[in-house]
């Protein structure tokens, strides 16, 4: 009888666990940001600043942090990596360094088929970095990278299985201006404008969305740019994905509706003849800008 | 090469203040409000009850026939069932307009559904290699409306359909509000010359803003609120308002960033301590 009811137990721990045995034993991400461009050859600022580049990534890789070792307790969470400012060079950035982390994102200035590092000048073109080895999924938080009808989205591909990026101007914004206003008998208080609002919440959400909530990559990042660039500011933006698209061991496989929990951990689609084609899914939200 | 900020008043219509455009067309609607055209003899003066509108927490959802709702953070997603599922396609815009406001009516309590305004739409493309895009989904948002009023708080509804045309999931985050009876504690002579003021000083910090960052702004348009504010008291309520519109870009850039501010047209309302309604 005991041994019955310790297979039962064995058996039934099996069963709750099989739903979980597709996520991912190990999950680590690398953050490059620009948030201070510092001055160019000739000692003149050369692109705007703004230091909530750098803190957007502290807000998605601490919050991957807390969703991956709270809901996935099974899976390791590398020590992360950040590069910041000064050190997001052109050299250190097309490096294989980044091949050895699942999840690489940069925020910077960009423009079509490139992203801008540091210092003067240095730019990276889609030509020049392929992301691959352990790279599963890129995010880049910058302008027109992907622009629809002018990108050349697959040079950037290696073995990656989407980039998240945007075909129109992105913004990365907070409430700057906070003003109190008179309020109360006889108007002799004040009051505050209570919403705290910042762009560096898209990253957050992301994460929530397609760690814990088990969305798309898709789904997950337009709900997070939804909210947090078009709703809370009225930006007007299209966020866009772009990948290769084909079967793997056999599966039809479109990289845009990967889940975190059900995510391939391998690298796919490397070269010509193993994958279908391109593809890209992208949502417009009000009236994007281009220029 | 950096741009000549102060313009021609003439055809612009407009008031140059440093680095921020005020549109005459401000100063007109904030004249129209502050003197709204006559009664004519006929008609009876109609005494107008003042309200204010007090935070009691956020609302919650159950689940439903066809659709589960799940708390997340500070809202409520609902997941709609796939089963009955009508045959149907991503529509033009008017058209996801009218059936995002009947899929909230029929998933929503009456109260929120009621209080629902459709206020953009947004439609996600799929490309494969060098085919044309075609549609796949829709994004739909609507924001909230008290007593006709636009509310500028945190509640919204997004929307998201997909490529059937049906409604996939909805994220809804809806504060409670109690609906308070309140009076003014100033006349309103003075109540317009504090707003008038308030802008003025709202203009001369942007300005200022403007100017230390190398920006240049104007504001555009306004229209009538109820936004959210934190009192002396640390409570969060709801006053009638207007909302400034405009926008900013750098010296070297034309790329447009919008902008918003938010000034009480009468923030002296206190409420008589008696809650009528919750909301």
């Amino acid at each position: 009888m005991h041994k019955l009811t310790f297979l039962l137990l064995i058996l039934s721990f099996a069963i709750v666990n099989a739903k979980d045995s597709n996520y991912p034993s190990k999950f680590s991400v690398i953050t490059y940001t620009v948030g201070n461009y510092g001055l160019n050859s000739m000692g003149e600022p050369w692109r705007s600043n703004n230091s909530l580049r750098n803190d957007a990534a502290d807000s998605l890789v601490s919050s991957f942090e807390n969703n991956i070792t709270t809901y996935y307790p099974g899976t390791r969470f590398g020590t992360p990596k950040k590069y910041k400012d000064a050190a997001v060079t052109r050299s250190r950035f097309t490096s294989n360094e980044s091949n050895n982390y699942n999840f690489v994102y940069y925020s910077g200035h960009g423009n079509v088929n490139r992203i801008t590092m540091y210092p003067d000048q240095e730019r990276v073109y889609n030509t020049d970095k392929r992301f691959g080895g352990k790279t599963y999924w890129v995010m880049i938080k910058s302008c027109l990278v992907f622009r629809n009808g002018e990108a050349d989205q697959d040079p950037w591909f290696n073995g990656v299985h989407s980039i998240l990026g945007y075909s129109s101007l992105s913004y990365t914004h907070a409430d700057q201006v906070q003003i109190k206003v008179r309020c109360g008998i006889n108007g002799l208080a004040y009051c505050t404008r209570t919403q705290t609002r910042s762009t560096v919440f898209v990253e957050r959400d992301f994460a929530t969305n397609w760690i814990k909530e088990k969305q798309t990559i898709l789904d997950a990042y337009i709900n997070a740019v939804y909210k947090w660039s078009f709703e809370a500011f009225g930006f007007g933006i299209e966020p866009k994905i772009v990948y290769r698209y084909g079967y793997v061991d056999g599966k039809f496989f479109d990289p845009w509706e990967e889940k975190f929990e059900s995510s391939i951990q391998k690298p796919v689609f490397r070269n010509a003849g193993e994958y279908t084609g391109i593809g890209s899914r992208w949502c417009t939200m009000g009236t994007p800008e281009y220029e | 090469m950096k741009k000549i900020y102060f313009l021609a008043l003439g055809a612009l219509l407009s008031i140059s203040h440093a680095q921020l455009i005020v549109s005459e067309k401000i100063y007109q609607q904030m004249d129209a409000r502050e003197k709204p055209r006559a009664l004519m003899k006929s008609q009876n003066a109609i005494s107008q009850d003042s309200y204010i509108y007090t935070v009691a927490g956020s609302r919650d959802f159950k689940s439903g026939k066809n659709f589960q709702v799940k708390k997340i953070d500070n809202f409520h997603r609902f997941t709609v069932s796939k089963k009955n599922r009508k045959n149907r396609s991503i529509a033009s815009e008017d058209e996801m307009r009218v059936r995002a406001m009947d899929d909230i009516k029929a998933v929503l309590p009456k109260d929120v559904a009621d209080s629902c305004a459709i206020t953009s739409v947004g439609y996600e493309y799929e490309q494969r290699d060098s085919n044309k895009p075609r549609v796949v989904g829709s994004m739909v948002m609507a924001h909230r409306k008290l007593d006709g009023i636009p509310v500028r708080g945190s509640s919204y509804v997004l929307m998201s359909y997909d490529s059937t045309g049906n409604l996939s999931y909805m994220d809804v985050q809806w504060d409670k509000y109690n609906k308070v009876p309140a009076n003014s504690t100033m006349e309103k002579t003075k109540r317009n010359k504090i707003h008038r003021e308030e802008f003025s000083e709202l203009v001369e910090s942007i300005s200022q803003h403007l100017k230390k960052n190398e920006l240049r702004g104007s504001l555009d348009n306004s229209i009538q609120t109820l936004v959210s504010f934190e009192n002396e008291n640390g409570e969060i309520v709801l006053y009638p308002s207007v909302t400034f519109i405009g926008q900013y870009s750098s010296n070297d850039s034309d790329e447009s960033i919008p902008m918003t501010f938010d000034i009480p047209t009468d923030a002296s309302l206190t409420p008589n301590n008696r809650a009528i309604v919750s909301k």
